[in-house]
């Protein structure tokens, strides 16, 4: 990865994202307004979350980026559920749940499209 | 439910765990796996400081059979760890061998490069191999004086490369190959021309621009094989020529090649630069050279400011197939049109900015998503509002209604009732 394509992959990123994540809560029945919440939340914390990532991997190297990763996607986790928690029509599920449901996959892909590319 | 959220807390881990493995930034190294061969064992090698410089066995015995992860980035026939298991081990080269007999350019520790050319400097040849390391099996040799083009790079020495339809790993350890650079060399100071045998066979004078070279890669600490003025030769070390902007923050000296000072210069002028060179360990300060003025600055942080720099490119490469042999110096080349637009890049920010810029973009983008989640939600408020509006305003008219209805005895039992009846109604809309 070269520094000037960080932009780049922050956008790709996002989109990659929200395209996942309002799949998977519209699977879960989620609609209208409530999938404007989740596509509001993500730009909130995705691209903020990667360009810090990137910051600290090239000041600090790649351990500190790890353990950064680690405690900023808990922190993007509990905001985004306590977005979903206060905002949501649908209370079906609790949103904290929610929050970690939809990160989980749009981790997992994430993963899997890294891997492959 | 509980089930699927202690699956979901363990799936959720194991992302964690992969994702930090995952490529936001590539990891330093390219780690191949390798087990010991030799049926002996493998020890590990230290390196002796002792009036002999080498490599000398320690105690650390790993046992045949130990599969563990390396990098080939050390002299000679020894290879290092750099993995935990058996951190800072050296071995040598010929107790392991490799897992697997290839290494894709999509492994961690693999960093693409933007395409170059290189040319072969070895005079009997370069093997070309499946992994970047030599124990890797050959694909090929390619021929001294033969162009390859170096796509990816691992490690210090290890280099992606095709050659004839072939691709695989070459080492530029000892100068093997030299590859064309896309930027224009400046002196900063005269600059000693060696041969081979490290005679002194011409000089550079200082701020000349300099086009036709190709870069080594760890020749005896040489930087550049150079032809200047039909000197053809070794040089250590060149600057890059920059066109830079900078403005004073402060008052300072301009210093000449004696490091005497020739004249002052005031806060707040605006001055173009074309050298910039990074104060070694030792020295306090940044050398900037000021065309202009014909002479230098001496910078410590918040001296100055950046306004941006530009490095100045070649217009034309120098390797092209074809002899090449260092006594005789022949060196020609064209890169064609094509592969000189694709090496062209103006760079308006530097590293730093730009990821600066990117979290700056990510806070307005947060921010901007905030403001907007709020005005959904008053806007929900809002109609919410009104709904309950309506629903009063029509209790309004039904108890009106009950009021001028002389005919009905109990009214206040009715007004009452209707009140009730309207709770679920509101209940209702407002959900």
């Amino acid at each position: 990865m070269q520094v000037s394509d960080l932009p780049l992959i922050m956008i790709r990123s996002l989109c990659i994202t929200l395209i996942i994540e309002i799949l998977i809560a519209f699977i879960f029945k989620y609609r209208h307004k409530d999938l404007i919440y989740v596509l509001l939340v993500n730009i909130m914390t995705n691209p903020l979350l990667n360009s810090i990532t990137v910051y600290i991997n090239y000041y600090y190297g790649l351990k500190a980026r790890n353990i950064s990763l680690i405690i900023l996607e808990i922190g993007a986790l509990l905001v985004e559920g306590v977005i979903y928690q206060k905002y949501l029509d649908n209370r079906k599920i609790n949103g904290y749940l929610l929050s970690l449901i939809l990160n989980i996959f749009s981790f997992t892909v994430g993963i899997i499209i890294n891997n492959i590319f | 439910m509980k089930k699927i959220s202690k699956i979901l807390i363990l799936l959720l881990l194991l992302g964690l765990f992969y994702q930090v493995k995952a490529d936001v930034g590539p990891p330093i190294v390219a780690e191949f796996e390798v087990y010991v061969s030799n049926k002996d064992g493998a020890y590990c090698y230290e390196w002796s400081m002792d009036d002999e410089y080498k490599y000398v066995k320690s105690n650390r015995y790993i046992p045949f059979g130990e599969v563990f992860k390396v990098v080939d980035d050390v002299r000679d026939d020894y290879i290092t760890t750099y993995s935990d298991t058996y951190y800072e081990c050296v071995f040598k080269a010929s107790d392991i061998s490799v897992k697997k007999d290839s290494f894709s350019v999509n492994n961690d520790g693999v960093v693409k490069i933007d395409k170059v050319n290189g040319i072969i400097l070895a005079t009997s040849g370069l093997n070309m191999r499946k992994g970047p390391s030599t124990k890797y099996s050959i694909v090929t040799t390619i021929p001294v004086g033969k162009m390859i083009t170096i796509t990816h790079s691992a490690g210090t020495y290890w280099y992606y490369a095709e050659y004839n339809g072939k691709k695989g790993w070459i080492s530029g350890r000892n100068a093997t190959f030299g590859y064309d650079d896309s930027e224009v060399l400046y002196s900063s100071g005269n600059i000693s021309i060696y041969d081979k045998n490290a005679k002194i066979i011409g000089e550079i004078p200082a701020f000349t621009e300099i086009t036709d070279y190709i870069r080594l890669i760890d020749y005896q600490g040489y930087g550049y094989y150079v032809i200047y003025n039909g000197i053809k030769g070794y040089v250590y070390h060149m600057d890059r020529k920059v066109d830079g902007k900078l403005k004073l923050e402060k008052n300072l000296n301009v210093y000449d090649d004696d490091n005497k000072i020739k004249q002052g210069v005031s806060k707040g002028e605006v001055l173009n630069y074309s050298i910039y060179i990074y104060g070694s360990i030792g020295c306090e300060y940044d050398i900037v050279y000021i065309p202009s003025l014909k002479g230098f600055l001496h910078v410590t942080d918040g001296d100055i400011s950046y306004l941006g720099e530009t490095v100045l490119k070649k217009t034309s490469g120098y390797i092209k197939d074809g002899t090449f042999d260092l006594n005789k110096n022949d060196i020609t080349t064209d890169i064609p049109q094509d592969d000189e637009k694709n090496n062209e890049s103006n760079n308006i920010f530097s590293q730093r900015e730009i990821i600066l810029i990117s979290i700056l973009g990510g806070v307005i983008l947060a921010l901007t998503a905030i403001i907007v989640i709020l005005l959904v939600n008053s806007s929900k408020k809002e109609n919410n509002k009104e709904k309950v509006l309506d629903i009063d305003n029509t209790l309004g008219k039904d108890n009106n209604e009950v009021e001028k209805n002389d005919n009905v005895d109990n009214k206040e039992e009715i007004k009452s009732q209707q009140k009730q009846d309207v709770k679920p109604k509101k209940k209702k809309e407002l959900q």
